[in-house]
């Protein structure tokens, strides 16, 4: 006779699936159509202005005096600008540029928030007063009159254009928009370090005998990384419109580099005769920003479901 | 509320101060001066200097920048703002501003008005029927806004209203001849406030949706109803007068935003007021001319945000500032 055994145990039955945190995220990043359209947008527009050199039909500034203010063609995708430069090849390498600028000056400002933030709320006191009231002047300030001034002062600085050659304006840039870009961020920061420093496995890791310095960066500030990641995000495309207003204002990136902004300073000039030379750069600067919006906005729901509104 | 204010204006006149240092020596630590570029039509490079130099110890530039930064601040305490160098050269500052100050004043109040306007309903439409068509459409809209260069928007609006179809005016407040026609000032006006509202009406929407969404689920809320208040009683008396707070801090805090958007439209749209004055005079090294519009730009700041906190207290009688 023979027993009939019991079913195995199923350990299927019971566990659950191991998924990493960055799983996670992306599972619910992927429910978000826009998001991923964002990110999709922006993946491709980024790769085209990184390979601009080999796959521009010309180069940023190669003119064609028997073709000035061409209207789209066939040699000529979107037209040709007031010197005869094809603006398709244009907009590629001006991409480079805004989109670097905004890079690096969203990063510049994130590490200096971050550190802003964190000493501030950890260690408190009279440092905790001293930064951040210095943040709050520095929020309360009129933030575009200053820019203009600061990027023009700069300019006029003849060291720094002996120094920096072309990339004077480049450099410029990147430094006030950061000078003027850190604030949000160390707001963000103080008060999640501030809830985050009472909680146990701090108390544990202090206990452990960690330095601040361990408990700060190892702890503490991974631990908010999500709304930092949110604000990196939209950030960047903040920073993207900034560059453009000043470049058209004439106070941001100056040739030759071109910027999607610097495209459009001067435009006013030639917008009676070939109106679409307006268009095309301003177009781009909404595509790329709506692309960063919506992914930024996927992104928070996907890192934070709490903070969803 | 007295120990309040006092505290206040005096943080304010110190951050304004610090504000002044820090704007007076930027604009003046670019050594050699303002004048290096220029060289005033001289056929050398000796004369040019010469010129420069003349120039500076007529301005008093050749002494050292302490004592002409407190020269500087001794004048400004009493409304003189020093005399323009080079947008209207020799007239005195003050005057400037004062003939831009009003079409600034009116540029950017008329923004705010209308941008509420809009904002207002749409906000509260939105938070009402959440996730509703309405809510999707008025969601993209703000998406829109928030993602759109301002100055290309005004250049578009230029290009399509101005250029192509000439149904309004391309810039300038008047036509020349016209100065009593309302008719006249309001169709100049209608491009600018249209450009400087956009980015605004995207922000205070969503932040009407969901400040209005976070009151709706109040229980107050829920007895109103039950009491058997009309829907639309509840949501525009019991609702909106809450959740109408925090939108008041939020428009003393765009005061900044709402100026910096006047600098880039008037720029586009040539309106004569202080923006387009604040950006002739960075273009051209008027320091006196940005000095003074960044410290009126500033006061403006400040004191926005005082009036918002002090409405805040009148508006809500649950805040008390001790």
């Amino acid at each position: 006779m023979t027993v009939p055994m019991p079913p195995a145990f199923d350990d299927d039955i019971l566990a659950t699936e191991e998924v990493s945190q960055a799983r996670l995220v992306w599972r619910r990043f992927r429910r978000h159509r826009l998001g991923l359209l964002g990110i999709t947008v922006i993946g491709v527009i980024a790769l085209a202005c990184i390979l601009a050199p080999w796959i521009a039909p010309y180069t940023f500034d190669k003119p064609d005096t028997s073709n000035i203010m061409g209207t789209p063609s066939a040699s000529h995708w979107l037209g040709t600008d007031e010197l005869g430069r094809d603006v398709l090849s244009r907009l590629l390498y001006a991409g480079r540029i805004s989109l670097l600028v905004s890079l690096v000056a969203t990063m510049l400002s994130i590490v200096i928030g971050v550190l802003v933030g964190s000493i501030a709320a950890y260690f408190g006191g009279a440092l905790d007063t001293l930064l951040m009231r210095f943040t709050d002047i520095m929020l309360s300030l009129p933030s575009l009159p200053l820019l203009l001034i600061f990027s023009k002062t700069l300019r006029d600085f003849g060291p720094l254009r002996r120094a920096l050659g072309d990339n004077t304006s480049v450099v410029i840039i990147i430094t006030v928009l950061t000078i003027f870009g850190w604030m949000n961020v160390a707001r963000l920061v103080y008060g999640s370090v501030l809830s985050l420093k009472a909680r146990e496995f701090t108390e544990a890791s202090r206990a452990l005998g960690a330095s601040s310095f361990r408990i700060i960066f190892t702890h503490l500030v991974p631990n908010s990384a999500a709304p930092i990641i949110v604000a990196m995000t939209l950030g960047i495309g903040s920073r993207i419109i900034a560059e453009a207003s000043l470049s058209f204002l004439g106070l941001g990136i100056v040739p030759p580099n071109p910027s999607w902004g610097s495209m459009l300073s001067g435009v006013q000039a030639y917008m009676f005769r070939n109106p679409w030379l307006a268009f095309y750069p301003g177009l781009t600067i909404l595509i790329v920003v709506l692309a960063i919006n919506f992914a930024g906005d996927a992104l928070r729901d996907a890192l934070d479901p709490r903070l969803k509104n | 509320m007295r120990a309040f204010l006092l505290r206040r204006l005096l943080q304010n006149a110190i951050l304004l101060l610090f504000i002044s240092v820090i704007v007076y020596g930027i604009l003046y630590l670019v050594p050699g001066g303002p004048f290096d570029q220029l060289n005033f039509g001289a056929t050398s490079a000796t004369a040019a200097a010469a010129q420069v130099k003349r120039l500076n110890e007529l301005l008093g530039l050749d002494r050292p920048l302490y004592e002409r930064y407190w020269n500087w601040l001794t004048k400004a305490l009493v409304g003189d703002w020093g005399m323009s160098w080079t947008v209207a050269f020799g007239q005195p500052v003050g005057r400037l501003i004062e003939s831009r100050l009003g079409n600034t004043l009116l540029l950017m109040g008329l923004s705010a008005v209308f941008s509420l306007a809009i904002a207002l309903p749409i906000g509260i439409i939105s938070a009402v029927r959440p996730y509703s068509i309405w809510d999707y459409l008025i969601t993209a809209f703000s998406f829109f806004g928030l993602s759109m260069p301002t100055f290309w928007f005004g250049v578009m609006m230029l290009i399509i209203f101005s250029v192509v179809l000439g149904w309004l005016p391309a810039g300038g407040a008047i036509t020349p001849g016209k100065a009593d026609d309302i008719v006249d000032r309001i169709r100049h006006l209608i491009m600018p406030v249209v450009v400087l509202s956009l980015v605004q009406v995207a922000g205070q929407s969503r932040f009407i949706r969901s400040s209005m969404l976070e009151v709706l689920k109040q229980d107050y809320i829920r007895t109103a109803r039950a009491k058997g208040v009309p829907w639309a009683r509840v949501v525009l008396t019991h609702g909106l007068r809450n959740a109408i707070l925090p939108v008041i801090t939020l428009l003393g805090l765009e005061i900044p935003q709402l100026f910096g958007g006047a600098i880039i439209t008037e720029t586009i749209f040539t309106w004569p007021g202080m923006g387009r004055l604040f950006f002739e005079g960075i273009s051209r090294n008027d320091w006196p001319v940005v000095q003074a519009i960044t410290m009126l730009s500033a006061i403006l700041v400040v004191g926005g945000n005082l009036l918002a906190d002090l409405a805040y207290a009148v508006v809500d009688p649950r805040i008390r500032y001790e």
